[in-house]
Formats: C-alpha cells, sequence, structure tokens
C-alpha cells in the first residue's frame, strides 16, 4: 500500500507543481514524462532560477529536475499554497431543481497530537440556507462561474451563512470525538491492565509486611516496593500526560457553491471542471 | 474553568456585559466558562437565570456596562458571534473566522488557485510519520537505511521512548538528531534537553548546529538558562543540587541522554534525577547497555517504560540465570519484551564498509637549535612547578602547561607564551633567562617535522589535512607549504562562518592541503580526503578521536591514512605510546572513549596527568615508569571495554536474533 501511495506521489507532484508554475505566468511544456518551466521576472527571482524542469520518474541523477530538490519543490509548493484558500463555485442544477441553492465547503486540515492517527484533511459540505433536498454537488461537477454568471450571483446570506458555521463546528467537533475514542479508549485499557500487574505487586508487598517478614532482610526489597509504588503513581500521571491526543483543526478553504441552470450547448469556455 | 479573562478572548463577553437576546430580551452575563470546549454564558434575564453558549447570537445592550474603551461587539462589522470552541485536547486554529468573513463580502480567490491549493494540501499530507518532514532540512548528513528506519520505529511503534543501542559508530547520534528534529517539525516538541557527559558538549553543540540546525543553549551558571526551550547539558552539572530542581519544573517534553549506560544504578543520583524528569518522549543512548549485571539493562528499561520487565525482583527471577547475573534465560520473552522498547543495529546486519585506519608513526630528531630550546624550555618549565608552593602553583600551571604543548608543536607557537612569562617577570636573572629563549625562538626559521609534510607532498598526489593545535604552527606550515607551489587552505578558529565554509569548498575543490587548528576537528565532514597529518599531537585522546573522526566516518570509501609527527624525547612521544599501544586507538574505532579513560575522561585531567608526570619527572627512568603506571591504567580500561563490548555483543544480538 506505502508502494502504491507513493507512486501516486511521484506521478502528482510534477503535475500539481507545474500547474502552480503556470498560474504564475510561467510557459510550461510537456514532454513524456518531463516538464520544462520557463519562469518570468518575478517567479525567477522569487526562486532563484528562470528554468525548472520536472521529471516525472527520475531515472538518473543527471534527469532529475525539481522533484530532487526537496528546497525548490518545497519554495514551489509555498507559492501554491499561498492563495486560493476561499472561491466560489457553481454547479449545474439537476433537472427540476431549483436554482439558487447553496452549500458551504470546508476543507479542514487535522492535526492529531497522536501519530496513531495520521494527518487528514476532513471536507464538510453543508447547505447555506434551503437546499431543497439535494445534496451537495459532486466534486466533478463543481466550475468556476462565468464573468456572466459572477455578476448574477446573490451575495451569500450572513445569517444562514453563520448557522451553517455553527453546524458544521458542531460536526467536526463531533466527528474528531469518534476518530479519537477508540485510540483514548484503548489507551484507557492499557493504564488500567498496567495498573492492575501493579496492584498484583502491591499485593504481595502488603502481605509481606503483614507476616512480619520486614524484620527480614527481604525487608529492604519490601521498602523498594513501596519505593516503586510511589515511582508508579507518579509516573501513572506522566502516562496520562503522554497519550493525552490533542488536536488542532485548521481551515485551510472554504468555498461557497451555488446551482446555477445548466448553460445551453454544455459548459461555457470558463467552466472547465475544477 | 476558564474565568472571564480567557473568556474575554474567545468571544469579547464579561462578566458584567448587558445583552440582548432574540427571545428572552434583556440580560446580564453573570459567569463566563468553558464547558466541553464551549464557552457558556450564564446570562440574568427577567425570567430567571439561562445558561447559553456563545455561539447564540447575541448582542450587547445599548450602553452595555462596558468601561470606556472597550469594541461592543455589535459594533464590529459582521461579527455573528462566530468565535471558535476552545479546549484543552481540540482546538481550531486561529485564523478560520478571517477566511469565513472572506466567504461572506470577498475577496475571493481565483478557482484555479482554488484547487491548486487543495490538491497541494491534499500532497502534503502525510500518513503519520510513514514520511519523515526532516530528512528534506538536514545538512551535510549521509542518511543510512537504517538510521531512517530506527527513527520511524521510535516514533511509530516505541511513541519515542527508546534506548538506541546501535554497535559503536552506526550513528546513533544522528538517529536521535532525526528524531529530535521530526519531533520539533512536527510540534509535538516545544522544549527539549539533552544530557551528554562533559566532554561531549561541544561536540554535540557542533552537530547539532551544523547538521540539523539546531541551536540549543548550553547550561551555564549565571545564565537564565530555564527559560530555553533547547537545552544541551552534561549530565553532571544538570543534576548539581542548584539546577536539579529547575530543570526539573522546566518540564522538558524530549530529553535525549547519550552514553545513557551511566544510568545503569537506580540508587545513583543521574538515575534518579532522570527519573523525575518523567519527559514525555526519552531517548537513552548507549552501545553497551549492559556492563556487568543484567539488571543494569532493567534500570535502564525502567527509565522509559516502568513495569515493561516486571519489577526487580520478578526480573531476576525470570530471566537471570542463576549465579550468572550477566547470562539471560527465557531469551524469547525477553527479546520480545525489550524489541517494544531497545533498537540495535549491528555492523553485521547493515551492509556498510567501514574503511581501516592505517597509522604511521614518524618519529623525528629536533635540529640542534630545536633540541637545546625544547630542553631549556623543559628545564624552566620543570623548575618553575616544582619551585612553586603547592597553592600557588594553579596560577601559573595552565600556562607552562600550554608552553610545554606549543613547544611540542613548533618553536614558532612557544614564542606568544614566552613573550608572556617574560613580560611578567621583573628585571633579574629569570627575565635575562627568558629573554635569551625568546630570543633562540625567534631566531628559529625552520621546523624538523616540516621534512615529513615535505615528503608527503613529494610522493603522494592525495589531498591531505593537516591538523595542528596552534596558530603560530599554522602559519608556519601555510606559508612553508605555498613557499613550496602547493595550494592550501587553512582553517582556524578566528574565520568567520562564511570564511570557514569557503575553506573547505577551497580544500573540497581546488586545494590540495588543508591546514587546520582544533576548529577543525569539531563537526566538520572532510571524508573527500582520506590522509590525515598530526603535525602534533594533542594530551588528550579525545581531541586525536575527534580529529580522525572527521575524516573516518561513514561515508568514508578510501581507507584512512594517519600519520603522526613527533620529535624523540618528548611529552608527545609518550603519549603518542600511550595512545598508540595501550589503547590502540588509532587502528579502530572506540566507542565510548570515556570508559577506556575512566578517572581521566574528565576535561583536561589526562592532559593534567600528562604534564605533572612531564613537570615532576627527575629524570628519564622516572619518565618511563609513570608512564608505564599510565599506560597500564588505560590498558585496563581497554581490556575492561572490550569485555563489555563483547558481553553485550553476545547478549543483546543474541536477544535480536530471537526476536528475529
Amino acid at each position: 500500500m506505502a508502494t502504491r501511495s507513493r507512486t501516486r506521489e511521484r506521478a502528482e507532484l510534477p503535475e500539481i507543481l507545474s500547474a502552480i508554475l503556470e498560474s504564475r505566468g510561467a510557459t510550461v511544456s510537456k514532454r513524456g514524462g518531463v516538464w520544462e518551466a520557463a519562469l518570468p521576472a518575478p517567479l525567477a527571482k522569487s526562486l532563484g532560477t528562470d528554468q525548472v524542469r520536472l521529471v516525472m520518474a527520475p531515472a538518473a541523477r543527471a534527469g532529475r529536475g525539481a522533484e530532487a530538490d526537496a528546497a525548490l519543490t518545497e519554495r514551489i509548493l509555498l507559492i501554491g499554497r499561498s492563495s486560493g484558500e476561499v472561491a466560489r463555485l457553481v454547479a449545474p442544477a439537476p433537472k427540476g431543481a431549483r436554482p439558487g441553492a447553496q452549500w458551504v465547503r470546508l476543507h479542514w486540515r487535522i492535526r492529531y497530537g497522536s501519530d496513531e492517527i495520521p494527518e487528514e484533511l476532513l471536507v464538510q459540505n453543508l447547505p447555506a440556507g434551503p437546499s431543497g433536498g439535494l445534496r451537495a454537488p459532486r466534486d466533478g461537477t463543481l466550475r468556476p462561474p462565468t464573468p456572466e454568471e459572477s455578476r448574477l450571483l446573490p451575495a451569500p446570506d450572513p445569517e444562514r451563512l453563520t448557522q451553517a458555521w455553527m453546524r458544521a463546528l458542531a460536526q467536526l467537533e463531533r466527528r474528531i470525538r469518534e476518530r479519537l475514542r477508540p485510540h483514548e479508549e484503548r489507551s484507557r485499557r492499557e493504564l488500567h491492565r498496567e495498573m492492575r500487574t501493579l496492584s498484583i505487586h502491591f499485593r504481595s508487598l502488603i502481605a509481606e509486611e503483614r507476616s512480619g517478614r520486614r524484620r527480614r532482610p527481604e525487608d529492604r526489597e519490601a521498602g523498594r516496593m513501596l519505593q516503586l509504588k510511589e515511582d508508579w503513581e507518579r509516573k501513572l500521571a506522566a502516562a496520562i500526560r503522554q497519550r493525552a491526543f490533542d488536536t488542532e483543526a485548521r481551515l485551510v478553504a472554504a468555498s461557497l457553491v451555488s446551482l446555477v441552470p445548466e448553460a445551453r450547448g454544455g459548459r461555457s469556455a470558463a467552466g472547465a471542471p475544477v | 474553568m476558564s474565568r472571564d479573562g480567557s473568556a474575554a478572548r474567545a468571544s469579547g463577553f464579561r462578566v458584567g456585559d448587558r445583552v440582548v437576546h432574540r427571545a428572552f430580551g434583556e440580560g446580564l452575563i453573570v459567569e463566563v466558562r468553558e464547558r466541553d470546549g464551549f464557552e457558556v454564558l450564564e446570562i440574568a434575564f427577567a425570567d430567571g437565570i439561562r445558561r447559553l453558549t456563545s455561539l447564540y447570537p447575541l448582542e450587547l445592550a445599548r450602553g452595555g456596562g462596558r468601561t470606556a474603551g472597550a469594541v461592543p461587539v455589535a459594533a464590529q462589522p459582521v461579527r455573528l458571534g462566530l468565535e471558535l470552541p476552545s479546549r484543552g485536547q481540540f482546538r481550531i486554529a486561529p485564523g478560520a473566522e478571517e477566511l469565513f468573513q472572506r466567504l461572506l463580502v470577498g475577496p475571493y480567490d481565483d478557482a484555479r488557485d482554488h484547487d491548486i491549493r487543495l490538491r497541494v494540501e491534499r500532497y502534503t499530507l502525510h500518513r503519520g510519520f510513514d514520511r519523515l518532514l526532516c530528512l528534506d532540512r538536514l545538512r551535510d548528513v549521509q542518511k543510512y537505511e537504517h538510521q531512517v528506519q530506527a527513527c520511524k520505529t521510535v516514533l511509530r511503534r516505541m511513541r519515542g521512548r527508546s534506548l538506541l543501542a546501535d554497535e559503536v559508530g552506526l550513528g546513533k547520534t544522528i538517529e536521535a538528531g532525526l528524531v529530535l528534529k521530526e519531533y520539533l517539525l512536527r510540534g509535538l516538541v516545544q522544549r527539549a534537553l539533552i544530557l551528554v557527559p562533559a566532554s561531549l558538549v561541544e561536540q554535540w553543540d557542533q552537530e547539532l548546529r551544523r547538521k540539523f540546525d539546531l541551536e540549543f543553549a548550553i547550561l551555564k551558571h549565571g545564565t537564565a538558562w530555564w527559560e530555553e526551550p533547547l537545552l544541551l547539558a552534561s549530565m553532571d552539572t544538570a543534576k548539581l543540587l542548584r539546577h536539579r530542581d529547575k530543570v526539573a519544573a522546566a518540564s522538558f517534553d524530549l530529553v535525549v541522554v547519550d552514553e545513557a549506560h551511566r544510568l545503569k544504578n537506580q540508587k545513583t543520583l543521574a538515575w534518579k534525577f532522570l527519573d523525575r524528569l518523567a519527559p514525555r518522549y526519552l531517548l537513552l543512548l548507549t552501545a553497551t547497555p549492559v556492563q556487568n549485571d543484567l539488571h543494569e539493562l532493567y534500570n535502564l528499561v525502567q527509565l522509559l517504560r516502568p513495569g515493561l520487565l516486571g519489577t526487580y525482583r520478578t526480573f531476576g527471577r525470570e530471566f537471570m540465570r542463576r549465579g550468572d547475573r550477566r547470562m539471560p534465560q527465557n531469551t524469547g520473552r525477553l527479546a520480545n519484551l525489550l524489541s517494544e522498547t531497545m533498537i540495535r543495529t549491528t555492523r553485521a546486519s547493515t551492509s556498510i564498509r567501514f574503511p581501516k585506519r592505517d597509522v604511521t608513526n614518524i618519529l623525528f630528531d629536533l635540529t640542534g637549535p630545536e633540541r637545546d630550546l625544547y630542553d631549556s624550555v623543559t628545564r624552566l618549565v620543570r623548575r618553575l612547578v616544582q619551585g612553586h608552593r603547592e597553592t600557588r602553583r594553579g596560577a601559573i600551571k595552565l600556562t607552562l602547561l600550554t608552553l610545554q604543548k606549543e613547544i611540542g608543536s613548533s618553536s614558532f607557537a612557544a614564542v606568544p607564551t614566552l613573550a608572556k612569562l617574560m613580560a611578567r617577570e621583573t628585571p633579574g636573572q629569570a627575565r635575562t633567562e627568558l629573554e635569551a629563549l625568546v630570543h633562540s625562538a625567534r631566531a628559529i626559521e625552520a621546523n624538523a617535522k616540516f621534512e615529513g609534510i615535505r615528503k608527503i607532498v613529494e610522493s603522494s598526489r592525495d589531498k591531505f589535512v593537516v591538523f595542528t593545535q596552534f596558530r603560530a604552527t599554522l602559519e608556519f606550515l601555510a606559508r612553508s607549504l605555498r613557499g613550496m607551489g602547493v595550494k592550501v587552505a587553512v582553517f582556524h578558529g578566528a574565520l568567520s562562518l562564511r570564511e570557514k565554509e569557503a575553506a573547505i569548498a577551497q580544500f573540497r575543490d581546488r586545494a590540495r592541503v588543508l591546514v587546520s587548528t582544533e576548529a577543525g576537528g569539531e563537526g566538520r565532514n572532510l571524508q573527500f580526503c582520506h590522509l590525515l597529518v598530526n603535525y602534533d599531537l594533542p594530551w588528550n585522546p579525545m581531541r586525536i578521536e575527534q580529529r580522525i573522526g572527521r575524516l573516518h566516518r561513514l561515508g568514508q570509501t578510501h581507507d584512512v591514512r594517519v600519520f603522526n609527527f613527533t620529535a624523540r624525547s618528548t611529552v608527545e612521544a609518550y603519549v603518542l605510546e600511550i595512545v598508540h599501544e595501550k589503547i590502540n586507538m588509532f587502528r579502530s574505532v572506540i566507542g565510548d572513549l570515556d570508559m577506556v579513560l575512566g578517572p581521566y575522561a574528565e576535561a583536561g585531567s589526562f592532559e593534567d596527568a600528562v604534564f605533572n608526570i612531564w613537570a615532576n619527572a627527575k629524570g628519564e627512568r622516572d619518565l618511563d615508569r609513570e608512564f608505564g603506571k599510565l599506560g597500564a591504567a588505560l590498558l585496563v580500561g581497554r581490556k575492561r571495554y572490550e569485555a563489555v563490548e563483547e558481553l553485550d555483543g553476545k547478549l543483546l544480538d543474541g536477544l535480536n536474533d530471537g526476536d528475529a
């Protein structure tokens, strides 16, 4: 599985990088698995090079482009992250549906404090007002509005948006809790088991104390066990602290999706899917 | 529960505010607190007190009772009560509300940028620690598969609490650095403490700085070190009574302990100190976790995973053979338990080829004037040391020790110290004698040992590094080599960071020889070269090892040739005999030189021992006898170390096999 994801990453990365460069004015040409990007002056200045070569599957060291240069890759990705947080998108209204329904799409990046749960991108689709019983449009149907549509799109209703937002927060918290619950419960079980093991030792310790063996040479061992018990109590507190699942949700992008009547003759020129 | 202070940060409402609710009318906030991650407001309405979360749309009433200067919530543009919940376990990073505002009124981004951003976000999501973020951010570090694997195991399976027990030379420091850097990059560690033997503080500092780009503060008395998020300290300093409470109170997220076999005994202050720190993540580094008794391993594991190996007594009963404290039984189960917290990589299990060390010791006869000067300086040093009363000896001893080392390096190096001594003396016989020494030192223009350099230059075409301890010798060497038409790069502590980098680059790309002082021995990676000359020999074996270690390290593809230059009947000749014949340090890597040196491991103490023998000797027989004793002590240390290494090899590698 790891191999598959690595392969996918390798295939995706040059595409993403070339798309970023292209969106910032670079002239990108593709030949086979190699992208060549000639950078405009401002981009060349910020990246420190006027030409970037991106290679799909680097066969040899000499053939490597930005993919091999981690620092350059990172800088380009940073450019890709520098904008595009908020957008308005449209989707064609299905037959019989009333155009005008709106949805809020929120992309949360969730970072769990525990490595047992991977970081994830959580996407929420919530109706911003009456949705007419429709589900949020599928990703493939979303597109940017044409200039004409942009003019006609109604401004979002603050109150409805606020209600959607409040629902989103409650839903987000619920989903995070659900995700954490099994891990927390397992942690609790582990701690409980450790404590049970310990309590067996404590019993033997107490038995030793009661049987009067403490005056014998083993006395030292009993004393040590008491010390151990105190240590354990302290460590238990530390272990609980260690197993806290601190989680942070960061809203990385948001969009407002509106249903519009299907343009005659299919999608408009500016209406490539997003 | 958070009172109005922190709550005000969350929603802007405070106790005493008058607010208007759509259904309940006007009310007075009597309490602001947090519950289940939401801010709960207790509001006294006309019909009684109600509890509402701050997510409900509320507005400040007119003249809402705020003090002057406070901005009413309703007066702010499109506020809508959107403050986010905040709890210990789940928090929303700042900035979300800003995006919400932009959804309402714009400006909107281009849809294509939006798409790119989402793709970038998706791409940069890594599954747990499957992909290490730190690998792209290291400098000048050759990473090996076993190191990366160890790092992932520590992060994923062992949850940051691990005993790194790799064999010597496989890069435990790099593994610890990788874990540290990864945690720091992921924000899982904010405060880290590294505890090392005093003799290794400087080396760790250099490595962290150069390889991992981490600036650690060093624990020093008189500084506010406890405020530093990244702290490097010697274990002995950190556990001092005046420091230990502050270190414990600083509550470090990650603690790394190098040479952790020093924590083998539960009764020691060091063990108790570390136990008290109770950090979230703990890395113990040692190649020899067991020295005499399996309980030592138990004690180390007890720090990492208390209870994993049972109690002290049950561990002995279950896992130790009767009558032999070193040999384990039930090895399969012990291996299983240890694999939860210990990582041990052996040289045999990696495909790494370790270069050999090929050593040539060259003994020179000093020229007539050099010999006279050396003997005169030695006489002066002995007279001054023996002549001073014990109480006053310390003040002058350091100067004399330096002088003796300088004259062992070259006559040029001794001039400044001789001149300083001369300036201190009042006119008289002593001053006249010193004047004569300064005069004869200045008159010497050549150095017998330089012949050796000339021969190397002529007989080989390889690049080589010449180490010396003193700037004056370094300048003489650079001058003389340039006089021969050899391209020379010069490296010393007075260069700026940029000049140092430039000197290394010059040596790598153009120059044939790098002449370097001790400053070049620390942290600089010179493995593209495999020939080293110790033009003078430090009296401290650790420094010698550091010099060789710059070339003889993982990644070196050639066998390393070491030339040791010494002059006959000098301190250096005796030191060389000890470190070469007794410790055998030129031939192989010694993992824990500390253990070999025993009581001489403390900074300066071996040098002191050498100097005391030299300065108090009545004659050559005295010297032979005393240096013989010193050598014998080190030989014992070496044998002990080898025995421990062998035991750990048998014991732990056997356990690893059992695990497999």
